[in-house]
């Protein structure tokens, strides 16, 4: 069969266009965003043209991996729409969903051939003399813009019911906890008492944070851009990345947002962006690029929980990775991370700052218990009663809901028996076991459920807010009927609504983009591929252990650092 | 596509391929069928790749004709969707708009130039390889009608009926006919039920001999059709396919015994374009049986249903204009069928008392439009209203106003003598519509654009057959006990009709953009095919004009059993080029 297709080019060539035709075709009744879909299939049929016109040839070991990744792809965009294919069983629906894999593999399969033959492009751009210049310009008109928006449209900025609760820590009786994470609530805090003493104004107080994190922001986007001109990526590149960090709604919003997410996502991009810089010497003051990279180590590592764990984990794979290269950084990460736990748990205990529960981390495993609950299944007497230990049962069916664990959560799961469950560990670990293994697909469905924002496509769910989350402390909205504030309102709804601008905010699709480059550099042997370890950790963490099935703000640090991941993959300096 | 301000090709490549996502983008939340949107932007992306990787200079006047068509078809697809667009003048609509009628006519534009370019893809010796031409044409009718057979007796015995084919029962059964329903399809049917009452006295029998003539004439035609591609060289694979297509879809299985004008219209069409084009390309060693078939299947036409005779007019004025005096044999045909036409639908009408036909027939497209007005409570001045209020029940008008089918304005808000008031004062009724049209574009546009949408957009949910009897009014009942034939046709329509993929094929819209582009992309390449399938874009711009009802599948079926000969002979040609 392989041989007959291999002499038929043309006939190879037309049947993968009739199954990309399928792919679509079966997906148009999903519940994610077509349009995600659509450009992947319009990108795909460009890649077939021009992989069928070059005739490229892959070594086998690449086109294994190529046909795994491409697998995976479609494999996820028909297990994301289960729902579209069922009953499972049916001669139809095997149909549709064997016509439909072999299309979404066609796609994933030619835009990697693609890329593996086509990149990486030369940037050529002579004369980046500038880099300063540009650096400046970028802050500043990204800077300029983010106030505007909090001085005339949203001023003091918005505080959700999280900002609140850290506003409320910061303005206590100094009784820290670490739900919101401590290092971020220092962070903040400076910024609260300075503007007290300086304005005597709760509201100014805020604005003087938020100001500061627009700065911070600003600088963070500021490096990227101004490391893309170094490298010589074309200037229309370099507006369309530019164009992305200043005007995306989203971004403007969240930098005068009172979130941890913010500022961990901009340490994630000044992170990678050190990192790059230190790896591929660009710049002329290499100590420039070594602060940049240990001031988002350290973000990285305590602006959220999770951090920590997840910079551990990429120090690892790095050491995996580079072995005896590049000593000084890995000593640098070795010491960021030393640091960075002597902070998060000595330091924490000796301030008595409480610890985040650890029922957090079992979102999913909650949800497929609760899953099998809600669909009644059969259960032993010994299950039903260790599970009423810790849930109140009759509630799970009613409250139970695919794609947030919080109800559950919240309203079902008994906090007071925290304790009960670490001290029967072992029994609860058995039991979530021999469930999962009575009741797979409820399993499996009860994840796909839970965490498909992270791996398929795009969802409509909320990106942001423009609401307070709470009153106190004499915080409140005020201005915002201008004309400026009203320019942004018609901008923002001219960059959301549009069914085709919906790309840039389908976390799915930046995912898909990062594990795509990450496996093009990993299979070209470019280093680049380590700039996507740290964020595909977070996603990789996503997928085991979200409590919401597509938070945007979770995924912000993937959003912000794919131009940069993106660019390098795609294009390299000339020599 | 030649766009001087992007002189990169890439950077061309990119750009076009974005609007033709935003297109696609923007019509997600259509009521049609997504499939075909998907269809034509996937092919329109192919041909954009292929286009800026081997360019072709094309004339002013095709170049001109390209952007023309293709602007009517981004204009077809966002205004056929306009409540995605809604409000029209909102700054995100007008992008959203803008961007669409972009990406649309990327769309059209790189397919038709792609056409232009590679068309014809293979020209063949005709009599070299395909010589068995008779044997093929009884191969491919006698296997057809198997088909069609079986399915009538194991699953559809005797007959299926609509409640047209009623009303032509009850004027058999009473002597008393009229136009309405055509008259000789009328006695066709009297005809072929005479032939069953020899056998029996049953009318199950004898509507079970109607069903067996119809499904052995619709046999012939699609093998006519088939052997015919045959003949010009076409690919097997290409036969097999349409073959399948003739024999397998449920829409031809359930045409071909359900008693309506539109199936025998259906073959009558086929069987009159295949004949012409096997004249134009000279197939066939006797040229006097392309000539029969062409003569009769054109009286067919003419007389089936009450728009043929029309139609073919055109059609014959068209040949005219563009064959000459060469073929002065085929125009005399046509001059003769059309007189025998004339005389069959009007004076031997006469002379037989047949009662015409209605004339709000063909004044659904006005209804519809005034309709709207009222049924939105728009200001109407006093004399348009008292004469409004002579020809309909203005309070009904507004209760059963259904924006995509006539019927209820027809049939329930018309005054009993509103129909020879408004014969008798046509006049006054074209002012008032004219005058509301003035007063009211933008209602009048959309009037148009859901009453006839099915028939220039994508396609629609809408049903396409009867598969009954109404056996308490007809007398004729079906008994169909369960057998293995049932069942394998039930699963039959199952997998056909079922799967997304396939919609394409109940696609009213995408038959006609099909033929259009076809009937085009000949002319453009001053290929004589372009004749055959004017008469099918013709059978069409006069659904645009007046059809009663939106998506009405039976009314298109001639485009959909003539499209595959039409774009077979538009991609293959059986001769070198030679001009008009």
């Amino acid at each position: 069969m392989t041989e007959f297709l291999k002499k038929r080019p043309k006939t190879l060539a037309f049947g993968q266009l009739i199954f990309i035709y399928c792919w679509l075709s079966n997906l148009q009744k999903t519940d994610s965003r077509m349009s995600v879909y659509l450009l992947c299939a319009v990108i795909g049929v460009l890649c077939l043209c021009d992989n069928y016109r070059q005739r490229i040839s892959l070594s086998r070991r690449n086109a294994v991996w190529l046909g795994i990744f491409a697998g995976l792809f479609s494999f996820a965009t028909l297990l994301a729409n289960y729902a579209l294919f069922e009953p499972i069983a049916a001669v139809l629906s095997l149909f549709n969903g064997g016509c439909s894999f072999l299309g979404g593999f066609s796609i994933g399969y030619n835009v990697l051939l693609w890329m593996m033959h086509r990149l990486p492009l030369e940037a050529n751009a002579p004369n980046r003399l500038h880099p300063g210049r540009v650096f400046a310009l970028v802050v500043l008109s990204i800077g300029a813009i983010d106030l505007l928006y909090l001085f005339f449209a949203l001023y003091p900025g918005v505080l959700t019911r999280d900002s609140f609760s850290t506003v409320a820590q910061i303005m206590g009786d100094g009784a820290y906890n670490n739900t919101m994470p401590f290092w971020h609530t220092v962070t903040v805090q400076p910024f609260i008492r300075l503007g007290l003493k300086l304005f005597g104004d709760m509201n100014a107080a805020v604005a003087l944070f938020h100001s500061a994190q627009i700065l911070f922001m600003a600088v963070c986007f500021g490096t990227v851009v101004v490391t893309l001109y170094q490298l010589g990526l074309p200037t229309a590149a370099l507006l369309a990345v530019y164009a992305v960090y200043a005007f995306m709604p989203y971004n403007i919003v969240y930098s005068v947002t009172l979130w941890k997410d913010v500022p961990f996502s901009g340490a994630a991009v000044l992170f990678a962006v050190g990192f790059y810089r230190l790896l591929k010497n660009v710049g002329k003051y290499r100590w420039i690029n070594y602060m940049t990279f240990v001031v988002g180590a350290l973000g990285f590592s305590l602006w959220r929980t999770n951090g920590w764990y997840a910079f551990l984990v990429t120090v690892l794979v790095m050491l995996l990775i580079l072995g005896k290269k590049q000593k000084k950084l890995l000593l640098i990460m070795c010491a960021v991370l030393i640091l960075c736990w002597v902070l998060i748990n000595p330091v924490l205990d000796a301030m008595g700052v409480g610890g985040t529960n650890l029922v957090e981390a079992f979102a999913v495993p909650m949800q497929q218990v609760a899953r099998v609950v809600a669909n009644e299944r059969p259960l032993t007497g010994e299950e039903t009663a260790l599970l009423s230990e810790i849930f109140w049962l009759d509630k799970v069916g009613q409250l139970y809901d695919p794609q947030t664990v919080d109800p559950v959560k919240f309203e079902t799961f008994r906090y007071d028996k925290t304790g009960h469950i670490m001290d029967n560990l072992g029994q609860y670990l058995r039991l979530y076991l021999s469930l999962g293994a009575k009741y797979p697909e409820d399993y499996l469905k009860a994840w796909v459920e839970e965490t498909k924002g992270y791996w398929n496509g795009g969802y409509e769910f909320w990106l942001y807010t423009l609401n307070m989350g709470g009153a106190g402390y004499g915080i409140a909205r005020s201005g915002g009927d201008n004309i400026l504030a009203r320019l942004f309102a018609s901008a923002f709804r001219l960059m959301n609504e549009p069914e085709a601008m919906k790309i840039f905010s389908s976390v799915g699709l930046y995912v898909w983009g990062l594990i795509g480059c990450c496996a093009i550099n990993v299979l070209k042997r470019r280093e680049e591929f380590l700039l996507t370890i740290a964020p595909l950790v977070l996603v990789v963490g996503l997928w085991l252990g979200t409590p919401v099935f597509c938070e945007f703000r979770y995924a912000y640090p993937v959003i912000l650092t794919m131009p940069l991941i993106l660019c390098t993959t795609l294009y390299r300096t000339k020599e | 596509m030649k766009i001087s301000v992007l002189k990169d090709r890439k950077l061309r490549i990119g750009v076009q391929a974005l609007f033709i996502y935003t297109w696609l983008a923007n019509l997600v939340g259509t009521d049609s069928f997504l499939t075909v949107y998907l269809l034509c932007a996937l092919t329109g992306v192919l041909c954009l790749w292929d286009n800026e990787n081997s360019r072709m200079d094309l004339a002013l006047w095709v170049r001109m004709l390209i952007w023309l068509l293709s602007g009517l078809f981004a204009l077809a697809t966002v205004v056929a969707n306009y409540p995605l667009f809604e409000p029209v003048t909102a700054l995100i609509s007008l992008f959203n708009g803008g961007c669409a009628l972009l990406g649309g006519f990327f769309v059209a534009a790189n397919i038709l130039i792609c056409a232009i370019r590679r068309l014809p893809l293979k020209e063949r010796q005709l009599t070299k390889e395909r010589k068995y031409a008779v044997p093929a044409f009884f191969l491919f009718s006698g296997a057809i009608a198997a088909v069609f057979l079986l399915y009538l007796f194991t699953t559809g015995y005797p007959v299926y009926l609509a409640h047209d084919s009623i009303v032509s029962l009850d004027q058999i059964r009473e002597g008393v006919y009229s136009n309405h329903h055509p008259y000789w399809y009328t006695r066709f049917i009297e005809l072929c039920m005479d032939l069953g009452y020899l056998f029996s006295s049953d009318v199950n029998v004898a509507a079970a001999v109607y069903s067996g003539v119809q499904c052995v004439i619709m046999a012939v035609c699609f093998g006519y059709c088939l052997v015919t591609l045959y003949q010009a060289g076409v690919p097997r694979w290409c036969i097999a396919v349409v073959f399948a297509l003739f024999a397998f879809l449920p829409y031809n299985l359930t045409y071909s015994i359900t008693m309506w004008k539109d199936t025998l219209f259906g073959g009558c069409s086929l069987a009159v374009v295949t004949a012409l084009y096997r004249i134009l390309k000279q197939i066939g060693k006797c040229r006097w049986l392309n000539f029969a078939v062409f003569a009769l299947s054109g009286v067919g036409f003419c007389v089936v249903r009450n728009n043929g005779f029309p139609v073919f007019l055109v059609w014959t004025a068209f040949l005219l204009i563009f064959l000459g005096r060469k073929h002065w044999k085929l125009l005399l045909i046509c001059l003769l069928v059309l007189i025998l036409g004339w005389f069959l639908t009007g004076p031997a009408l006469d002379m037989l008392d047949v009662e015409s036909t209605e004339m709000v027939e063909i004044l659904a497209v006005p209804f519809q439009q005034i309709a709207r007005v009222i049924a939105e409570d728009l200001p109407i001045g006093e004399e348009d209203m008292a004469f409004l209020k002579k020809v309909f029940w203005i309070d009904r008008v507004k209760e059963l106003y259904t924006p995509y089918i006539v019927d209820p304005i027809k049939f329930e808000a018309m005054r009993p003598d509103g129909e020879v008031f408004l014969k008798q004062n046509m006049g006054a009724f074209i002012r008032t519509w004219a005058r509301l049209g003035l007063q009211y574009p933008g209602e009048y546009v959309k009037a148009w654009v859901e009453e006839t949408k099915g028939y220039w957009n994508g396609g629609y949910y809408y049903w396409i057959y009867i598969r009954g009897t109404y056996p308490d009014i007809s007398g004729i009942g079906g008994f169909h006990p369960d057998n293995l034939g049932k069942d394998l046709f039930d699963a039959l329509f199952r997998y056909t009709e079922k799967p997304v993929i396939l919609e394409p094929l109940y696609s009213i819209g995408l038959q006609v953009w099909a033929i259009i582009s076809c009937c085009f992309v000949c002319f453009a390449q001053k290929r004589k095919e372009f004749l055959i399938a004017i008469p099918m874009v013709v059978l069409t711009a006069v659904l645009w004009v007046m059809t009663p009802v939106y998506a009405e599948f039976r009314y298109a079926y001639p485009m959909f059993v003539t499209c595959p000969l039409i774009l077979l002979t538009t991609v293959f040609s059986g001769s070198a080029r030679d001009d008009c």
